[in-house]
């Protein structure tokens, strides 16, 4: 879900309990344990509704737009995830059909809510069953190759959400400033799962980034993922007490990637998995770049009075490998 | 060794050429530096809107200058070539420095030490001297060897080649003629060599180039 809306997926993102989850993913608890909820059958099996077309995007041109989100996705080379377009449905996403639905829906009260995405979930198990996108058409879309003016581009937006119906929550890699009017405009960002989008007539949201592949990689881990990529974990801590809620970025000096995720535990730990070997440069922030119920549910409290900071040492990831027990130190604003 | 050289002494009707006996076994240790190898500079960016990049912040590394050692065998192939193996192993420090934050104007040094191995060979090439009993002798010469370098922790490994041409002198300080002697000559070798490095530990893909310098002591058999 797109922050330029927002809450109906916060209230799915709950916390994991352990530090080994990396990434913000939707979790639940089932007999007292927090389990990531994730799809165990794949193909993905959509449907792309048939109702509700939208002018200047007609049914066809949606289904080629989601399809080309979804390849995205199912093209990243670590990572398992599959999906299939299953056909058209008269139905709506939204509707608990047993069928995952892709479509347009008018929500003019939504008015800062470009798409949302929800979920049927097994909460004995964990398991997805069933996930459907609403495209809020009370806005404008596009589906043009260069984008067009005054219009949001629906593959870019489709990329986004279904990162959320596959079980990732958003990143915090991305820079925003505040609107005079309220809320944030986005400055930049380097994960299409940060949660604010950009503007209308941009398509520069229509590229995976090297931590949205982190993600989906860490949740459908294919046999190459965990050989070809290491792990940085540790914990995060200001005077001498752990934090949570601090944002990490694990910055590769040889490739200029960027991967990122939280301590996300009371104990300050955290865990960053699909990282490129080599040495890391380990950046230290506060989440301050977006509405924290963003990304965690607002009973929790994060921590974000401190000074941005870098660790002293480069941090060396080995393929397969997990470099743990790095010890990030935080001074207060 | 110093109390080997120590021990011995030179006298001018000693002396003898030392490119002049093939077959000759020349062992040497020494130090060498290495100097630093830029390993290129990344930013750190976000996607904008337009499809530009903003900075988060910059970065750009150097694999510094270090001092390590180096042993060497040589032999002697003819009276003026030298064929020779060697060993290197230095620690050179792998340094970031991060500037131009957009949140933290102070910025960062952040670094690892590498452990840097490299094991090959190469010819030397006495310049022929028109005095039979020179001391001072000017060599040139080139070689290629295998680059290993560890990670910090040992968990990485990159590897390599490293080529080197250059040139130096070797300084005589005593030398035996005496049948039974096994030892025959002692000195000094002093070297100066450019070294281009491929692979291994490299930010940019792309080969680097830099200075390095060794002495060493020698005795030859």
């Amino acid at each position: 879900m797109r922050r330029i809306i927002a809450t109906l997926l916060a209230i799915f993102l709950t916390v994991p309990a352990e530090p080994a989850f990396a990434y913000l993913k939707f979790g639940t608890r089932v007999n007292g344990r927090q389990v990531t909820l994730k799809w165990m059958q794949t193909p993905v099996r959509y449907f792309v509704s048939s109702r509700n077309a939208v002018p200047g995007v007609s049914v066809d041109d949606f289904q080629a737009a989601v399809g080309r989100a979804f390849a995205q996705w199912q093209a990243v080379p670590t990572s398992a995830i599959a999906y299939q377009f299953a056909g058209l449905t008269a139905g709506l996403p939204g509707e608990e059909d047993g069928l995952s639905t892709l479509g347009f829906r008018n929500r003019p009260d939504l008015d800062r809510v470009l798409a949302s995405t929800n979920f049927l979930v097994d909460i004995s198990s964990g398991a997805l069953l069933e996930s459907d996108i609403f495209f809020n058409s009370s806005f404008s879309w596009s589906t043009a190759p260069a984008g067009e003016l005054g219009r949001f581009d629906l593959e870019s937006i489709a990329l986004h959400e279904i990162g959320h119906l596959s079980g990732l929550g958003h990143s915090a890699l991305g820079e925003t400033e505040l609107r005079e009017g309220g809320g944030r405009r986005v400055l930049g960002a380097e994960a299409v799962m940060f949660p604010i989008a950009f503007g209308s007539g941009t398509v520069a949201g229509r590229t995976l980034r090297a931590d949205d592949i982190a993600g989906i990689s860490d949740l459908y881990p294919d046999g190459n993922f965990i050989a070809s990529t290491g792990s940085i974990s540790g914990t995060v801590t200001k005077d001498g007490q752990p934090i949570f809620g601090a944002h990490i970025v694990a910055f590769d000096p040889a490739t200029g990637s960027m991967v990122a995720t939280f301590s996300l535990n009371t104990q300050g730990q955290f865990s960053i998995s699909g990282l490129s070997p080599g040495p890391h440069v380990v950046r230290v922030e506060p989440l301050d770049d977006a509405e924290i119920d963003s990304f965690f549910d607002a009973s929790l409290t994060v921590d974000i009075d401190f000074k941005v900071a870098f660790l002293d040492r480069l941090v060396v990831v080995a393929a397969g490998g997990d470099r743990g027990g790095v010890s990030a130190t935080v001074s207060r604003k | 060794m110093a109390a080997v050289l120590t021990a011995m002494y030179v006298t001018a009707a000693d002396a003898q050429p030392i490119g002049a006996v093939p077959g000759r076994l020349e062992f040497d240790a020494g130090i060498i530096w290495a100097g630093a190898q830029p390993l290129g500079s990344h930013d750190a960016n976000l996607t904008t809107g337009t499809g530009s990049t903003l900075r988060l912040f910059s970065s750009t590394s150097d694999l510094l200058a270090a001092v390590g050692f180096e042993g060497r065998v040589a032999v002697k192939v003819t009276r003026t070539v030298d064929a020779r193996a060697s060993v290197s192993y230095a620690k050179p420090e792998l340094r970031t420095r991060v500037t131009n934050d957009s949140e933290n104007s102070a910025g960062a040094t952040v670094s690892e030490t590498v452990q840097q191995y490299l094991v090959g060979g190469g010819i030397d090439w006495y310049v022929a001297s028109r005095r039979g009993g020179a001391r001072v002798r000017p060599f040139i010469g080139g070689g290629a060897a295998y680059l290993r370098q560890l990670h910090e922790g040992a968990t990485l490994v990159a590897t390599g080649q490293a080529y080197d041409v250059g040139g130096g002198v070797k300084l005589l300080l005593a030398s035996r003629t005496r049948p039974r002697q096994l030892m025959r000559a002692a000195g000094v070798r002093l070297d100066a060599r450019v070294v281009v490095r491929t692979k291994g530990i490299s930010f940019d893909g792309r080969r680097s180039i830099g200075p390095a310098a060794a002495a060493s002591l020698f005795v030859r058999f």
